[in-house]
């Protein structure tokens, strides 16, 4: 098999795009930037990769809430598109606001009747940019090793994962969650998120929404205190996009 | 004004039992302002919608669209009206009519795509929203403390209005949207010649011209010689052109300088006389001039200065003020300063791309007692988190990371609070040179333009009074960063456009609005412009407010007819709207044509050259008194206690608690960040890559010295400068490739003394910039920051009738680094090596030892020695060594028996001393700079940590890291530990 095709996909307000690029490309992929106007017009258009991205940002500025309006942009004839790519094997990645995305378009649910779930402002009710350290769990999803911590850096005001009244989660849909570590200022778990849940997947584990930034660890420079430690094999950012790579397809 | 009736009102709010932000939130707010007695605070969004739109259709809204359904609870009616259910205090806060609201933008077009997606066959149904917010306020006992929080905490009157239901006020809701009223079209002129000089003084004051008398008399001879008055709009257009703001006419003007010698001379009593033609060319831009750095490639002539990164790419830097409005709306104020900001990188050359973004503050200190607030003038602690949350919500949402900043505190910027924002972008070298040619259509791009912010320059270029906030209301405004961002990513795709760059000019819309942009732009050529052409917000704005609004997230284009299609088609997949409002010719004056009618025609030339040229007075007889802090008295037994109440003072604690909310991480090139080492310690300076796949960076610094550190202004400048280029070289920047920035702010310039003071630090910018040979680029200043208090405040608390800030100067350095894997953090190491201090001694300066230190630090950094390099700030090498500890959560160990001085204390805690800190293993080579500096050798680093100092066997202090870190890190968090403003 060749180079996997990914789209990365860009709206006004999306931010995150061109590192995600450039991750991806590190990675091996063969990477476009496709605009969601595109694919809205074309769903079919979807079925010329393998992999789609939702970035990070503030698509259409969060005005009503994160991710909410391109979430409503998306539409059933693109959901359908969407779940045939990952029924052919295909990958989805959300990246924070692409997880607010996906999690409002409805292509990630938390696999138990009568409970939502949403995405909504931190505890501390401020917008925080900071890194922590992430623990996988899942034997069932395609971008993670499980049993396998992640340290990466978060940079969101509405990163809390909450589900609705009286609900719950199926255990298996979490990917990530925040954990103990490498001692940091302040709480492992940075938005009092329910169960320190920083990503979930979908039943297949071939979506994936992340509130952490993957594709801003993919060089050592770009590790927080890199001047005090070693030079890793491979930072930890960029075994996610590689093993995404791997299990593509 | 015109109305549209509201049909629907959707509000929305937290299920039970899931988290209510906002009303939590804001119910922290109200009791830090000291309502204690508030139980509970609910909040409640509002849309109200107006248009064709059926039950079912708000119904499915509601349910798609603006309630999430996981954790909140949506409902709809049809009438406006207050919930009767409620006993406690109601307030609404809604956006003054005209104010820009973001939200209700977007809102708009969501509802339409939805409902069309639904039935294609749809037109837009949803013509109008607003927004608001309500909030339930329990356990308020009377209606005065109602009225007073919904003033003081909840809304802000200049941008918002408030409704209250509570005890016997009902307040009735608006069941309209406001839209602004229709003008008739009438041309208005402006009776000038024949007016005498108070007549003459008089209209400048009453249009709100601030014209000096003889600029008045100069416009009336001009248009006497034309035989005819000027139209409003003509008069108008020369006021904002010969704005300070636009012009920068003090600090371009001749002056006569009378008084103390500079340099080593300056604290000599001997007088000298000097004559500066044009102070800024004669200081600033002739530093630049005689230093000749190839590597410079644009400096003083666009939006902002350009040097050299690679063979392809050059870095532009831009650093602004935005003060008058952040005084009086600090969270729009301050977003509108970045947004205004990044244009001007946008608008260099052929376009830059933002990399990232700065910000400094200067405010009076968060604790100000309430009670001692003069009127028109915002607690300062409101200001700070108001600035702040503009900074981060502009920044964060463009997605440019804020990647260094500072914040001063003093008590004489109550009333006038300062804020620096800066912006860095990357442009290919072959775009930094443009030029609008004759034939180019003039296009406008991006927000439309309403009657937001007009006369923002001319208010920007006077002083502040108590009544301030109501009269200038209109020229503050509400940034929309999105629009802003669409605007960022539809330039770079016509600048990098297959068939080349799509147009031959662009700039921004900034102060002065069309007026500026186009004026500027057609300063060597000519120009036609069809003002009704311009895409307007509302209908009903006169010609003169199209052509002045400040309105934002706008640019202007020169683009050749052939490229319009291209040019139309990149824009309109971005959703950005462009207009061609006219065209590019050859006759040297401005023409401004509204419909068939012509209303204005003027003289380019005399535009901008037109402005009498005059010759300021300035004297320095020495050094004001009682400015200089006095200093605590530190012995070697307060000496544990005094490291603890430093480290924790408002002036050196951690800035974390702003940093955290900066998205300081987006575009991935982060190397150096705000905070360092895994006990996340301070950083010197920032380093970013901009090309991911490139080892080469870009070290940015700031320099501040406060006058209470160093009274003499010239001296203030060169410790300035040094400063930022300490920051820079701590990092691994090369000191031969740093370029710096000026921004003056200061309190007036009206008396021959503050003219002094800005002549000496000019100097002093002049002398550094030589000696440490690093060149200015660009620079901006902001000299009207003083208040005038009404006669009963100033009575009643005690003030002076002006408050007038402090001569304040801001350096922002940019620096070269080769191989961002060289960069060195403060942070102190594990595995031990030894600590020096390279100092020099500002109680009897000389240039020549700071810069060969500045080289010496630089070249061991290159050699690879120093594992950790610290600046010595304004509070001395103690306060640096425990800095290197908290970043590192490594200890010292160290004992000064063998400092010369007989006070170890001072060698501690001396504000006098500049120079580094440095962590190092193995031998160091510090021969070169032995003979004109001191290198103390302090002591040890150890991995046990905690921080010991003695003085010949006796221990001064011993205190645990974790000790330090606490107090480090504890200063801001009351004041700054929830958000505001969304």
């Amino acid at each position: 098999m060749g180079k996997p095709r990914v789209a990365i996909l860009r709206s006004a307000g999306i931010n995150c795009d061109e590192e995600a690029v450039f991750a991806w490309g590190l990675a091996g992929a063969d990477v476009s930037l496709v605009h969601l106007d595109d694919f809205v017009a074309t769903p079919n258009r979807v079925d010329e990769y393998d992999i789609l991205t939702f970035p990070g940002g503030f698509s259409f500025g969060d005005d009503i809430s994160a991710g909410a309006i391109f979430a409503s942009c998306i539409g059933q004839a693109l959901s359908d598109r969407i779940r045939r790519l990952v029924d052919r094997g295909g990958l989805v990645l959300g990246i924070c606001n692409g997880f607010q995305i996906l999690v409002k378009a409805g292509l990630l649910d938390v696999g138990t009747p009568d409970t939502a779930c949403s995405l909504t402002i931190n505890t501390s009710g401020q917008f925080t940019c900071r890194w922590v350290t992430l623990e996988s769990k899942s034997s069932n999803c395609a971008f993670l090793e499980p049993n396998r911590h992640y340290f990466l850096p978060i940079a969101h005001a509405e990163g809390r994962f909450v589900v609705s009244d009286g609900g719950e989660i199926s255990p298996n849909r979490v990917a990530l969650s925040y954990a103990d570590g490498i001692q940091r200022i302040g709480p492992a778990n940075p938005n009092g998120s329910v169960h320190d849940i920083a990503a979930i997947t979908d039943v297949t584990g071939r979506i994936i929404g992340m509130m952490p930034h993957p594709e801003r660890y993919v060089r050592y420079t770009q590790h927080p205190f890199w001047t005090s430690i070693p030079e890793p094999t491979e930072p930890d950012g960029l075994a996610i996009f590689r093993t995404a790579v791997k299990n593509v397809g | 004004m015109a109305e549209r009736k509201i049909n629907w009102r959707v509000s929305v709010r937290a299920r039970h039992g899931q988290n209510d932000a906002k009303g939590r939130i804001t119910l922290s707010e109200l009791r830090r302002a000291g309502f204690d007695e508030v139980a509970a605070v609910r909040a409640t969004r509002i849309y109200e919608l107006a248009g064709d739109i059926s039950y079912d259709q708000v119904q499915l809204l509601c349910d798609k669209l603006l309630v999430d359904r996981a954790i909140e609870i949506g409902a709809v009616e049809s009438t406006v009206s207050w919930p009767d259910s409620f006993a406690g205090a109601l307030v609404e806060v809604h956006l003054q009519p005209g104010i820009m609201d973001p939200v209700a933008l977007s809102a708009i077009d969501a509802c339409n795509k939805l409902l069309q997606n639904r039935d294609p066959s749809m037109a837009s149904p949803v013509e109008c929203v607003q927004t608001a917010w309500r909030y339930e306020i329990d356990g308020v006992g009377r209606i005065d403390r109602v009225e007073e929080m919904a003033q003081r905490v909840l809304a802000n009157d200049c941008v918002e209005r408030v409704f209250i239901k509570a005890f016997d006020r009902t307040d009735a809701l608006p069941s309209e949207i406001a839209i602004a009223p229709v003008a008739e079209f009438k041309l208005i002129s402006v009776a000038l010649i024949g007016l005498d000089d108070d007549a003459l003084t008089e209209l400048s004051k009453r249009g709100r011209l601030f014209l000096s008398l003889p600029e008045v008399k100069e416009i009336q001879a001009h248009f006497a010689k034309l035989g005819r008055d000027p139209t409003d709009v003509e008069l108008e257009t020369i006021a904002q052109t010969w704005s300070e703001h636009c012009v920068h006419k003090t600090l371009k003007s001749a002056v006569a300088y009378a008084g103390r010698p500079f340099g080593v001379e300056s604290s000599s009593c001997q007088t000298v006389e000097r004559r500066y033609d044009n102070l800024l060319v004669d200081t600033i831009v002739r530093a630049t001039e005689e230093l000749d750095c190839d590597w410079c490639l644009s400096v003083f002539e666009d939006n902002a200065g350009v040097v050299e990164f690679d063979d392809d790419n050059g870095i532009a830097f831009k650093v602004e003020t935005h003060n008058h409005p952040s005084a009086i709306e600090p969270y729009g104020g301050a977003a509108t300063g970045v947004g205004g900001c990044v244009r001007d990188i946008l608008g260099c050359g052929l376009g830059a791309k933002p990399i990232a973004n700065t910000d400094v503050f200067c405010v009076a200190e968060p604790g100000w007692d309430d009670a001692r607030l003069p009127t028109g003038v915002l607690h300062p602690r409101r200001i700070l988190r108001g600035i702040i949350g503009g900074v981060r919500d502009y920044g964060n949402r463009m997605g440019i990371p804020t990647v260094a900043g500072g914040l001063r505190f003093d008590e004489r910027y109550l009333a006038n609070p300062l804020v620096f924002v800066g912006s860095v972008g990357i442009i290919p070298r072959k775009h930094i040179a443009k030029a609008p040619k004759p034939g180019d259509r003039i296009v406008v791009a991006g927000g439309r333009t309403g009657r937001d912010g007009i006369g923002g320059a001319t208010f920007s270029s006077g002083e502040l009074t108590d009544t301030h906030a109501d009269e200038f209301s209109h020229a503050v405004q509400i940034g929309n960063a999105i629009e802003e961002k669409k605007l960022l990513d539809a330039l770079l795709r016509a600048r990098d456009h297959e068939s080349g760059c799509l147009y031959s000019a662009v700039t921004d819309c900034g102060a002065g609005g069309l007026s500026s942009a186009v004026g500027e732009m057609a300063e060597h050529l000519g120009a036609s412009v069809q003002l009704e052409n311009v895409p307007l917000k509302y209908t009903g704005l006169r010609y003169n407010e199209i052509w002045l609004s400040e309105a934002q997230e706008r640019m202007v284009f020169s683009v050749h007819p052939s490229k319009m299609e291209m040019l139309q088609a990149v824009f309109e997949r971005e959703g950005v709207e462009v207009a061609d409002i006219g065209e590019f010719n050859d006759s040297g004056t401005l023409e401004l044509r509204f419909n068939d009618e012509q209303v204005g025609r003027l003289d380019l030339d005399f535009m901008h050259n037109g402005l009498p040229k005059i010759t300021r007075v300035a004297r320095w007889d020495g050094l004001p008194e009682g400015v200089a802090a006095k200093p605590v008295k530190i012995t070697n037994e307060n000496a544990q206690e005094m490291m603890l109440s430093k480290l924790a003072s408002i002036d050196s604690c951690s800035r974390e608690p702003i940093f955290r909310q900066y998205d300081f991480e987006v575009q991935g090139g982060s190397v150096i960040k705000p905070l360092v080492g895994v006990g996340e310690g301070p950083s010197d300076a920032a380093v970013i890559t901009p090309k991911l796949d490139s080892n080469r960076g870009v070290a940015i610094g700031m320099g501040m010295c406060s006058d209470r550190i160093e009274p003499d202004p010239y001296w203030m400048a060169v410790r300035s400068i040094d400063e930022a280029i300490r920051n820079l070289v701590c990092v691994g920047a090369d000191p031969s490739r740093i370029a710096i920035l000026d921004n003056f702010c200061w309190g007036g310039c009206a008396d021959e003394e503050a003219m002094g003071a800005l002549v000496r630090a000019c100097q002093g910018c002049h002398d550094a910039a030589l000696a440490y040979k690093a060149p200015f680029i660009s620079g901006k200043d902001s000299l009207n920051n003083q208040f005038s208090l009404s006669p009963d405040d100033a009575k009643r608390l005690n003030l002076p009738n002006t408050i007038a800030i402090p001569p304040t100067l801001l350096i922002s350095g940019i620096g070269h680094v080769e191989d961002i894997r060289r960069c060195v953090t403060s942070d102190l190491k594990p595995g031990g090596g030894e600590l020096f201090a390279v100092t020099y001694d500002w109680s009897s300066p000389s240039f020549e030892s700071a810069a060969i230190v500045h080289r010496c630090i630089a070249a061991l950094i290159a050699g690879g020695n120093v594992r950790a390099c610290h600046d010595i700030s304004d509070e001395g090498v103690a306060l640096a060594v425990a800095e290197m500890c908290i970043g590192g959560k490594c200890g010292a160990h160290f004992d000064l028996k063998n400092v010369a001085d007989d006070e170890p204390v001072k060698v501690l805690f001396d504000k006098q001393l500049g120079g580094y800190v440095i962590q190092v293993t193995g031998s160091v080579d510090f021969s070169s700079v032995k003979k004109c500096t001191n290198v103390i050798k302090l002591g040890v680093v150890t991995d046990e940590a905690r921080l010991q100092i003695a003085a010949a066997d006796r221990m001064l202090l011993s205190i645990d890291v974790a000790e330090l870190d606490r107090a480090w890190r504890g200063g801001l968090v009351r004041d700054l530990g929830e958000r505001t403003n969304g």
